[in-house]
């Protein structure tokens, strides 16, 4: 048994010690004796303070002491739980594009599984790994998604609750290059809530994409993002970016090469919208009097694309879906203007070096700094498991029953107190 | 309870010991005290002149002769007085619990005052208001009254209530009565000072023997509920703040019972348990001859 506020039990003994030292003291009838004159004594009340040696009412005093010890015993929160020892482990294992292999991520994991320990596999969307975890790991594979540590130390407090019921404390192992794109506003302050610190076993990173692609503009001679020179560029996997309309045989391209098909049409045939001031892609925006045109009819896409630039008022301006292989597709709203220095200003370019990266923004981040890994690591011990079976149990069962129990004597007390007057 | 026979040493102690009546008494038959008659016993008291109708048996003829004058020689008569001792048996009297100092102390003053008065050749007889009834020993002058007396007490337990001046109706008028007593009875202090007083305008005379413990006097410092035995029903505490009220309600109330007695005619003695017997004894016949 163990309690979550043992100084109440401490307060229990001390008022029942407290109630007992009262009956040795308490005004009570004195002894009667007979005694011939006593007409002559003044009629005072008839209860006297007196010491006694032994407690007079035993009864009473097991009762009150009774009701001091189960209050205290309730206010201290007992839980029944088994023992505690050892420490549960949590493993984050980071199976994004970061890594840089598959085979040392498994290696890494499966020197570290031990059985009992909760498995986090993450990307983007973590998930929690139940049962067979060794089995698992050995068909790991790495996914082209990005990392988001934030939601993997989410996650990690939900599987902590399976495995700290009989641990007395919990470690935290994430495997991870820990590389600068999982990484996010948020991470620190998720970081913050786990009450221990985290063992960072780094993997590889992935080197960046190799240069074996161009970027391949087609439309007309004379299309800004031509002129500008946007399309002589070496690309990760390539680039195709169809100016014009885009057929099969463009998302096969996509689909059996890994590259990234841009649909950019130079012209769009529909009435006009509005005008709005901003585009903004990650940390760059463009402001310019872009004409938006009417979007078109609202189609259910499976899988939902992902945003990849929006407008100024928060609506896509540019997305990405994959074509079904290594590739994807990404179709662009934003109209380039033939005229004016748009295309020339830095902020816009590199709009488009964005929307010309590789599909999911591509491999090969730099690596957090050292700072920050410190910080993620943190300097405290091991978290302790209570931490988390505490929250489950805001009020133990066997509190309430020490309560009712209490309450129970105290409703009895008056009745004995009553009877033994 | 004191034996019949655990009185040895205080009848010693009071051999000798004479317990005059107050006053002159009526009786015929000869004894110690002081007769309202003139007589023929041989212990003169004065001449007076002889009037007509006096007895010429007492004329002092000697006198006569040598002066010629007529004188008749008077003479002190003595004649007994019977006495009997009313002892208080109540619950009351069996205090301390336990001890029955009070009862025993009764009973010792009870057979000192009778063998007194027997030892001058006084009838003395003995009444104890039982709550089954009387218990009585009708005065008397023969051998071994004493004894009788200390068997009759050995077989009483002090218990119940039973008021004292109803006693009174078992003892003929004109005799010594001895109240033995703490006075307690229920209403009783009053009517039987009142049935006292009225003994002795009818000649007799009463004596009232009252016994206080030593422990009414200075009750024991433990706080205690005190009951009073012979009406439960009365409990007052008796702790450090009525102690001095109580000594002071006792004290105000001893005075008043003396008073009373003594307004009554009666002699009061007030005896506390830890004099002995004999000297209570002695006390109280000295007091009647001063």
């Amino acid at each position: 048994m163990s309690f979550g506020a043992p100084l109440f039990l401490a307060a229990g003994a001390l008022a029942a010690l407290f109630v007992t030292a009262l009956h040795f003291l308490a005004r009570q009838h004195p002894r009667a004796a007979p005694f011939p004159t006593a007409r002559f004594i003044p009629e005072r009340t008839a209860r006297a303070p007196s010491r006694a040696l032994r407690p007079s009412d035993l009864l009473l005093l097991a009762l009150r002491v009774a009701a001091a010890l189960m209050l205290g015993a309730a206010f201290a929160r007992p839980v029944w739980a088994p023992p505690r020892n050892g420490t549960a482990r949590v493993l984050l294992v980071d199976r994004s594009r970061a890594a840089a292999g598959a085979a040392e991520l498994r290696d890494s994991t499966l020197a570290l599984l031990r059985d009992g320990d909760a498995l986090v596999v993450f990307d983007s969307a973590p998930h929690v790994v139940h049962g067979a975890t060794r089995d698992s790991v050995r068909t790991l594979a790495l996914s082209n998604a990005a990392g988001s540590l934030s939601a993997a130390l989410i996650i990690a407090h939900s599987a902590v609750a399976a495995v700290a019921a009989t641990a007395d404390s919990v470690e935290l192992i994430l495997i991870s290059p820990v590389a600068l794109d999982e990484w996010d506003a948020a991470t620190l302050p998720i970081r913050a809530q786990w009450p221990g610190r985290v063992r960072v076993v780094r993997v590889r990173a992935a080197p960046p994409d190799l240069m074996r692609g161009t970027i391949e503009i087609r439309g007309a001679l004379d299309d800004p993002l031509r002129t500008a020179g946007l399309g002589t560029r070496h690309s990760a996997l390539g680039v195709r970016v169809a100016r014009g309309t885009s057929g099969v045989e463009d998302s096969l391209w996509a689909a059996t090469t890994g590259g990234v098909l841009v649909r950019w049409p130079a012209h769009v045939d529909g009435p006009v919208l509005d005008t709005i001031g901003a585009v903004v892609m990650g940390d760059d925006v463009v402001v310019a009097p872009f004409t938006r045109y009417s979007p078109p009819s609202a189609e259910r896409r499976v899988p939902r694309p992902a945003v990849v630039a929006r407008w100024g008022d928060g609506t896509p301006a540019a997305t990405e879906i994959s074509s079904g292989g290594r590739g994807c597709i990404r179709d662009v709203t934003v109209p380039v203007p033939s005229a004016g220095d748009l295309v020339l200003r830095e902020n816009f370019r590199r709009v488009v070096a964005g929307l010309f990266a590789p599909c999911g923004g591509g491999r090969g981040a730099p690596p957090v700094s050292e700072s920050l890994l410190g910080q993620l690591r943190g300097v405290a011990g091991l978290a302790p498991a209570r931490a988390w079976t505490q929250r489950e149990r805001d009020t133990p069962p066997l509190t309430r029953w020490l309560l009712v129990a209490a309450a129970l004597l105290l409703v009895a007390e008056p009745l004995v107190r009553r009877r033994v007057a | 309870m004191p034996s019949a026979t655990s009185y040895g040493a205080l009848l010693d102690a009071l051999r000798g010991v004479s317990w005059p009546a107050r006053r002159v008494v009526r009786g015929a038959a000869l004894g110690t005290h002081r007769s309202r008659l003139r007589g023929v016993s041989p212990e003169f008291t004065e001449y007076r002149p002889y009037r007509q109708g006096d007895d010429p048996r007492q004329l002092d003829w000697k006198l006569l002769a040598r002066t010629d004058r007529a004188y008749l020689r008077i003479t002190s008569d003595r004649a007994t007085l019977g006495t009997v001792v009313i002892v208080d048996a109540s619950a009351s009297m069996a205090y301390p619990a336990g001890a029955c100092a009070k009862w025993e102390h009764a009973c010792r003053l009870a057979i000192g005052l009778i063998a007194v008065a027997h030892a001058s050749g006084d009838p003395v007889g003995i009444v104890v208001p039982t709550p089954d009834g009387a218990r009585h020993l009708a005065p008397r002058t023969r051998r071994g009254v004493v004894a009788e007396a200390a068997r009759l007490l050995a077989g009483i337990a002090p218990a119940g209530g039973a008021p004292l001046a109803p006693a009174f109706a078992h003892v003929r008028p004109g005799l010594r009565i001895a109240v033995v007593s703490d006075l307690l009875g229920d209403g009783d202090d009053k009517a039987l000072a009142r049935a006292a007083h009225e003994r002795i305008i009818g000649g007799g005379e009463v004596e009232a023997v009252h016994v206080v413990a030593r422990e009414e006097l200075v009750p024991p410092d433990a706080a205690v509920m005190a009951t009073d035995p012979e009406q439960p029903a009365l409990r007052r505490p008796l702790v450090e703040t009525t102690r001095e009220g109580y000594a002071l309600a006792f004290a105000a109330w001893r005075a008043e019972t003396a008073r009373t007695w003594r307004d009554a005619g009666a002699g009061y003695t007030e005896v506390i348990t830890d004099e002995p017997a004999e000297h209570a004894v002695r006390r109280i016949a000295r007091d009647v001859m001063t």
